[in-house]
């Protein structure tokens, strides 16, 4: 209706204009140009209302190809053909570089996924998958799940059969046949195996361990020679062996405290072995001091029998006790050898102790070189040193004569040991220090045992720290028990004898009983642990883990005295190589509140350092470290052989067929998948079509040419 | 005359005068002593008399260690038992310790003493009651030859040498371990003290007497050492 009322207006304008200009124009031109001009602007109006245009068509198309390429573990196993490439690379080179161009030359589309880690050339959508790992049918389910309601020309399987699930190829529907397509060599075999290893998970600074690696030789002769070599996680070569049998040892002297990783290789010579990752095996060792090695040295008396008994209180201790005799010079006898040895061998191993005591020792017990070695064992290496007095020592064993005066809190005096009886009482000063824990503060100690001699000195040096002071008959105050820093390491001197009775008390009654052992605790403690470290115990039941096992920890901190604290608390994470941190959650174990214990689940093979902090109150915390080494199973492929049978089973199952890769090289050659024709129809709007935009550009030049032709503007 | 004999009698003095103080403070300063003990029940807790004197004077010509010329006598009361490091006990006869006794020997052996029991024949019974009687719940038993006690300083491969014959049993080396730590050492149907005597007391043959001083001077290194 608006329609016809437009075009009536417009009629009725264009017949008014025509009775205006119809002396320069006639009719039949007027008309043909208001025609042309009334289509343009239909056009206009019509497009203005987006129009569209639907195309029905039939067409017909091959369907798609799906090849899923297993890109595993075990296809690196090079037992591929006459070339000995590994599987992978069969594989690779047939479909990559061949079939593909083959088939798109043919118009056959192929969609290709891998599910593995080791290079598939240009995958398009890879599965993600647990490394190393293939789960065969695992991933023939999650493929299905991917295609949906796709109707597939084919699905083909290139694997060797080596799955490392326990699904069976019965144990899924199949809703389109699976080809499979066998890689690899069902007789393969390795030549030898790399297949145990015995090796600690601890070991001492420069300690020497032995690892023993058991070998099996599978196609070669028994009596091959086998060499196996010994390499850092650096691939530094440490050690290198031949040998006829099955084992193989390795002895190693660890020499950097911390986590260290091996690996040993064994090959025989000449024969190029298809998995080398079965022929080598890994292992960590955990070198760590968390042993305290003191060397005791000193007259046999009552005093050092008390305080050897003292030292072997402490967890974790390893004393070496050496007698000296007056009528042996330059000789002391071990107490663990049962023999004379020589005291420049004994300094010479200082280095690898922590500390040193020295009961009543003359100075012309060690030559120059020994004293030398001895001074630079506590300023330049960090031991401890720690002296009692006696008659024979000190000022009265002419150490301040020697550079052992260097070394001491005190400054010497010649003949300084006096035969008095003393009383013994906590220096002020010292309250609060490390050394007195457990001990100040106890109503029983307020008055401490008497000792009967003591070496006086000139006075404590600076820096030096009084911890002990006596008070002689004649009512003069003397320091008794000093410590200082000393370079890199700390010495401490007990001037005091006769101090079993501190112990065991001349009057044979209860009191006091325990002070003397948890002193000498504290004094080794204090002088020979370069760390809190010392007072937190880490138990980890090895240091070699397989990915998925439970690591479990279990913590106990110490207080003090080297006692169990019942009221700490514990903390700790694990940090992996890529410094991604897991908190690890302590609990106390049931009826002892002291040790407390978690489980770690580590996520993925490496090392990992795992930090413990023992809480015994806000401002008193101990810290620990320690690591372990997760590796990847290296078992898995101890059987190499391709297992095609898994292959043919999923085949017959699932109503595809099975082919090995030469046989489906020529079929793939002949391959004809089935078409599909389907209709297609296709909607666009009118604009789109370029046909409307030339009519309406033809339309406006010829309304402008047939004015310009009857000299209209 | 009376000059010279003024000065000689000057003279002594002053000796006496500055080496009676030396030799007071000579025997407090010791490296260990050991004492005698004098147990009640009859039994001769002092045989072999001249044995620790002899042991003693080994200790110092072989080692140069700084003890007494001779042991000293305490009784199981005795309240200064803790002086000692090592008690020493042989005899023939019967054994008996008191209440008080027993809580004394026990609490010296716990708190870092050491008793070596030496069996002169006849004191077997009583001295295992006796023991039973200070540790109810320890056993006594018999060290392997590998033992630290027979190789610390001399080497027994075979253990406890045979010093005298006595029933003609071989040698034991009995020990009660409390909390890890040897606090008893028995030797039984051996006889140590009598080799450890002057040679005219048994005219024991020189090389037993070797043994049995050998012998003790591993016991007593064994006890000072641990």
């Amino acid at each position: 209706m608006w329609a016809l009322l437009f075009f009536a207006a417009v009629s009725f304008v264009a017949t008014a204009i025509y009775f205006i200009v119809k002396k320069r124009v006639i009719l039949s031109n007027y008309l043909i140009l208001n025609i042309l001009r009334l289509i343009f602007l239909a056009i206009l109006i019509w497009l203005a209302t987006n129009p569209v245009f639907t195309i029905n068509n039939t067409v017909t198309r091959n369907k798609k190809l799906y090849f899923l390429i297993d890109s595993s573990n075990s296809m690196n196993i090079k037992d591929a053909g006459a070339e000995k490439q590994s599987r992978i690379d069969a594989v690779n080179q047939l479909v990559f570089d061949k079939l593909l161009k083959k088939l798109k030359k043919r118009n056959i589309d192929i969609e290709i996924t891998a599910f593995g880690d080791y290079p598939v050339k240009n995958p398009k959508t890879p599965i993600e998958t647990s490394s190393s790992k293939s789960p065969i049918v695992s991933n023939i389910r999650d493929f299905f799940d991917r295609l949906k309601d796709t109707d597939p020309a084919g699905i083909f399987l290139f694997s060797d059969g080596q799955s490392t699930e326990p699904a069976s190829p019965n144990s899924i529907e199949y809703p389109y046949p699976v080809n499979t397509v066998g890689c690899g060599n069902p007789d393969s075999q390795p030549d030898v195996i790399a297949e145990s290893i015995d090796s600690p998970s601890l070991a001492d600074l420069e300690q020497e361990v032995k690892f023993k690696i058991k070998t099996r030789k599978t196609k070669i002769a028994d009596n091959t020679t086998l060499t196996m070599k010994m390499t850092d996680e650096n691939g530094n070569v440490i050690d290198e062996k031949k040998s006829d049998t099955d084992e193989f040892v390795f002895s190693y002297t660890p020499s950097k405290i911390g986590l260290e990783k091996f690996k040993f290789e064994v090959f025989a010579e000449g024969l190029q072995e298809p998995y080398p990752a079965n022929n080598t095996i890994e292992t960590g060792l955990l070198v760590r001091k968390n042993l305290l090695k003191v060397t005791v040295i000193g007259v046999p008396s009552w005093d050092m029998s008390f305080f050897l008994r003292s030292l072997r209180e402490i967890k974790n201790i390893k004393m070496s006790v050496y007698n000296v005799f007056a009528n042996k010079k330059n000789e002391v006898f071990s107490v663990d050898k049962n023999e004379y040895v020589k005291m420049s061998d004994i300094i010479r191993n200082l280095p690898s102790q922590d500390a040193l005591i020295l009961s009543d020792t003359n100075a012309d017990l060690f030559s120059m070189n020994d004293l030398e070695q001895l001074t630079g064992f506590v300023k330049n290496k960090g031991g401890g040193l720690l002296v009692f007095g006696g008659k024979r020592t000190l000022g009265s064993g002419n150490w301040q004569n020697c550079a052992l005066k260097d070394i001491i809190p005190v400054e010497l005096i010649e003949n300084d040991f006096l035969a008095v009886s003393a009383s013994v009482n906590f220096d002020k000063s010292a309250i609060s220090h490390p050394i007195l824990s457990g001990l100040t503060g106890r109503n029983d100690l307020a008055h401490l045992p008497p000792i009967y001699g003591l070496n006086v000195f000139h006075k404590i040096k600076p820096f030096a720290k009084t911890i002990l002071s006596a008070k002689t008959d004649n009512g003069t105050n003397v320091a008794v028990f000093t410590v200082m820093n000393c370079g890199a390491g700390k010495s401490a001197v007990f001037s005091g004898r006769n101090f079993y009775k501190w112990s065991s008390q001349t009057k044979n009654d209860d009191s006091q009983t325990d002070f003397l052992p948890i002193f000498f605790k504290n004094v080794i403690g204090y002088i020979a642990a370069s760390s809190e470290e010392a007072y937190i115990s880490v138990n980890i039941p090895k240091i070699n883990y397989s990915l998925g096992e439970k690591i479990p920890v279990e913590v106990m901190t110490l207080d003090r005295t080297y006692s169990p604290a019942k009221e700490a608390l514990v903390t700790g994470y694990a940090l992996s190589e890529n410094s991604e941190s897991t908190v690890l959650d302590f609990i106390p174990i049931a009826g002892d509140s002291a040790v407390f214990h978690c489980f770690f689940l580590p996520p993925q093979p490496g090392k990992y350092s795992i930090h413990i902090e023992g809480i015994r109150s806000k401002n008193d915390r101990s810290k620990a470290k320690t690591e372990v080494m997760v590796h990847l199973p290296t078992d898995e492929f101890k059987r190499i052989e391709a297992n095609w049978d898994f292959l043919k089973q999923i085949a017959k199952e699932s109503g595809g067929e099975f082919f090995d890769l030469d046989t489906f090289k020529t079929f793939a050659d002949n391959l004809k998948p089935n078409s599909v024709t389907e209709k297609i129809s296709v909607t666009k709007l009118v604009i789109d079509f370029p046909i409307v935009l030339i009519a309406l550009l033809g339309i406006i030049t010829s309304e402008w040419f047939l004015r310009i032709k009857n000299g209209l503007s | 005359m009376k000059k010279p004999y003024f000065l000689k009698f000057t003279l002594i003095l002053t000796i006496l005068f500055f080496s009676l103080p030396l030799r007071s403070e000579e025997k407090q300063f010791f490296d260990f002593q050991i004492a005698r003990l004098h147990y009640e029940g009859g039994g001769d807790w002092y045989s072999n008399p001249t044995s620790l004197p002899n042991l003693l004077f080994a200790l110092k010509q072989r080692l140069g260690l700084n003890v007494p010329e001779k042991d000293v006598e305490i009784t199981l009361d005795d309240q200064d038992i803790g002086k000692y490091p090592l008690i020493y006990m042989t005899g023939h006869g019967n054994v008996h310790f008191s209440p008080s006794g027993v809580e004394n020997l026990r609490k010296y052996l716990l708190k870092g003493g050491f008793l070596w029991a030496d069996d002169n024949y006849g004191m077997d019974k009583p001295l295992r009651r006796e023991i039973k009687k200070l540790f109810p719940d320890s056993q006594m038993v018999e060290l392997p030859f590998s033992h630290q006690i027979y190789h610390i300083f001399y080497k027994f491969p075979q253990g406890l040498p045979k010093i005298h014959e006595h029933d003609g049993k071989p040698p034991q080396g009995l020990a009660v371990f409390v909390n890890g730590r040897m606090v008893i050492f028995y030797t039984f149907e051996t006889d140590i003290g009598d080799g450890l005597e002057s040679p005219e007391v048994h005219n024991d043959p020189p090389e037993k007497r070797e043994q049995a001083l050998q012998m003790a001077i591993n016991i007593i290194l064994y006890c000072l050492n641990n």
